[in-house]
């Protein structure tokens, strides 16, 4: 065993982690365009339907299993998964639990930088957009600077004005590295238990600002905040009948809780034997919900439709994610008069911090697992990620034409391999495991109870759900991606970076599991552990 | 959207509560396969 020993120090500890960990930029950019888009306030209906049968219910499963992992001193996915999935199978499926988030720190962090470099340009006097012009002007001369700052034109990030962002990534990817290798209570659980309230106070304050605009221009008395917030909430019930509008509220909720994503299942292993995970669990879900719809909902598109209008409303949804954020935004900003530049660079730390709490979360579930893996120091470990996490991320700087390269790798490693991971998890957990020990060992030192239908749900509605959205969203989606990697170089390039990534894992996975076996661990889970809760009796499982 | 607001603001409130009021677990030993 090694000497070092990692732990949480406080269970708000955890939480704020986990919460840090799930509360990104789809919070306050996706979701109020996801929202507007299909239904307004009538998505809600959907969006809570999943979150109670799909999203939280699948946490549950990767606190309870990640903890279980921890009690046998296992913290990787690799390891946990083939201990709680009983074999060689869950095992290998597992190496996705360290791929995605390590493919997805190549492009995130370099996203990160971008959230500083704005910050730092709006506390320098703003992103050079004059007001008296027509929106249009304005607009281009935002996304003119977007594509400038983020290499879009032209491949390779050290041309043009992209500097500022090279400079960027480099600060934001030493403080992410530094956190990580301090440890998980030194590190990670200090930073985010500053982090967490911070931004929390940053989105009160953009908010209070947002929420007290009234009617900038009398001239436009229909561009007002009641209808601003009108714009994202009010109700169409017609939308309901429409699938696409539950398929777009299950993918919001299941990206946006992070589960699926190999992140819940490593913090969950360095919790107490007999900490809580159920209460945990609930508690950094609604955490992140708050940030979601009650920050991100109430703040971005009412902002733009103030300044915007509805006309100008359509353009900015349309924008996506990136759109809204780095382009409509700074144009409402600008609007703000005196404290506009203030509020941008209130409003891009906020973005920073929930990116840099995301992107922690990243790194530590790979460096868990070259320690565990290959029995290597923290210090070689932490080498060995950096180095690869710095070619990763070159490459998606380097070759930063149309963002396509890291768009490619958001697809099938972010979006595609999430929904597989997220699949092996729930079955593992309700069905390998056994839903049965599965409940016990959840409620093993919980603070609450979780309903006993809940069973029900997370044998049979969760995956179901699952399956259901996956499928839908396959037939949507792959064909085209299929055919844009056979016909664009760049996504090639992608493909075979995952791939090689993902190759180096399992070659990881098999030394760890020789070394595993040679050491006597039980890494196929088929001893019960000492003092895990026993079956009442008369359980058959 | 008071619906909304008032289920996220009620389930954090709540959660948060809950978690401050309980005791948190005795410290200890945690077990790592690292370096074996």
């Amino acid at each position: 065993m090694s000497q070092d020993k990692q732990q949480w120090g406080t269970r708000l500890g955890v939480i704020l982690a986990v919460s840090g960990s799930a509360v990104g930029l789809g919070n306050f950019l996706r979701f109020p365009g996801q929202a507007a888009a299909n239904g307004g306030g009538a998505f809600m209906i959907p969006y809570f339907c999943a979150l109670l049968f799909l999203g939280i219910p699948i946490g549950w499963a990767e606190w309870t299993m990640g903890r279980h992992g921890g009690r046998r001193g296992l913290h990787s996915s690799p390891a946990i998964l083939g201990a709680v999935g009983g074999g060689r199978a869950t095992r290998y499926l597992g190496v996705i639990g360290i791929l995605i988030p390590l493919a997805v720190s190549f492009y995130y962090t370099y996203i990160e930088a971008w959230c500083l470099m704005y910050c730092w340009n709006f506390l320098s006097g703003g992103l050079g957009i004059d007001v008296a012009a027509p929106i249009a002007e304005q607009t281009r001369v935002a996304a003119q600077f977007y594509d400038d700052h983020t290499g879009r034109i032209h491949n390779g990030v050290l041309a043009g004005d992209s500097y500022q962002t090279l400079v960027c990534w480099l600060l934001t990817f030493s403080v992410n590295i530094f956190l990580v290798y301090r440890g998980i209570s030194k590190g990670i659980e200090k930073f985010c238990s500053w982090a967490m309230p911070a931004m929390a106070v940053c989105a009160v304050i953009v908010l209070v600002r947002v929420l007290t605009l009234g009617t900038p221009d009398p001239a436009l008395p229909e561009q007002s905040v009641l209808n601003g917030l009108g714009y994202m909430w009010n109700p169409d019930f017609s939308a309901l009948k429409n699938p696409q509008t539950w398929l777009a509220a299950a993918g919001q909720i299941f990206f946006s809780l992070s589960v699926g994503f190999g992140v819940i299942i490593n913090y969950a292993s360095y919790m107490k034997r007999r900490d809580d995970v159920v209460l945990s669990g609930l508690t950094a879900s609604a955490t992140n919900e708050l940030f979601e719809v009650g920050f991100g909902g109430l703040i971005t598109l009412t902002a733009a439709f103030v300044f915007l209008g509805a006309s100008g409303m359509a353009g900015a949804v349309a924008g996506g994610t990136f759109g809204l954020g780095f382009t409509t935004l700074p144009v409402v900003f600008a609007h703000m008069g005196t404290f506009g530049n203030a509020v941008g660079a209130i409003w891009f730390f906020m973005l920073f911090l929930a990116a840099i709490t995301s992107s922690i979360s990243m790194y530590q579930p790979s460096l868990a697992f070259f320690q565990e893996s290959l029995g290597w120091t923290r210090k070689g470990a932490t080498t060995l990620m950096v180095s690869i996490c710095v070619v990763g991320s070159f490459l998606v700087m380097y070759y930063s034409r149309a963002s396509i390269f890291w768009t490619t790798i958001d697809d099938w490693v972010g979006t595609f391999l999430i929904f597989i991971l997220a699949m092996v998890e729930i079955i593992c957990f309700s069905w390998v495991f056994g839903i049965e020990r599965g409940w016990r060992e959840a409620h093993d030192g919980a603070r609450i109870r979780i309903p006993a239908f809940y069973k029900f749900v997370m044998q049979y509605v969760a995956p179901l759900y699952l399956l259901v959205v996956f499928a839908a969203f396959s037939v949507q989606n792959l064909p085209a991606w299929v055919q844009a990697v056979l016909d664009e170089p760049l996504r090639q390039g992608a493909i075979l970076l995952i791939l090689g990534v993902g190759s180096l894992l399992i070659v990881c996975t098999w030394i760890g599991e020789k070394r595993w076996r040679a050491a006597g661990l039980d890494i196929d889970g088929k001893q019960p552990l000492a003092g895990e809760a026993a079956a009442p009796k008369g359980a058959t499982s | 959207m008071f619906a909304s607001l008032g289920f996220v603001w009620g389930l954090t409130l709540w959660c948060y509560r809950k978690i401050l009021a309980a005791p948190e677990p005795p410290a200890e030993e945690v077990e790592h396969f690292h370096s074996a």
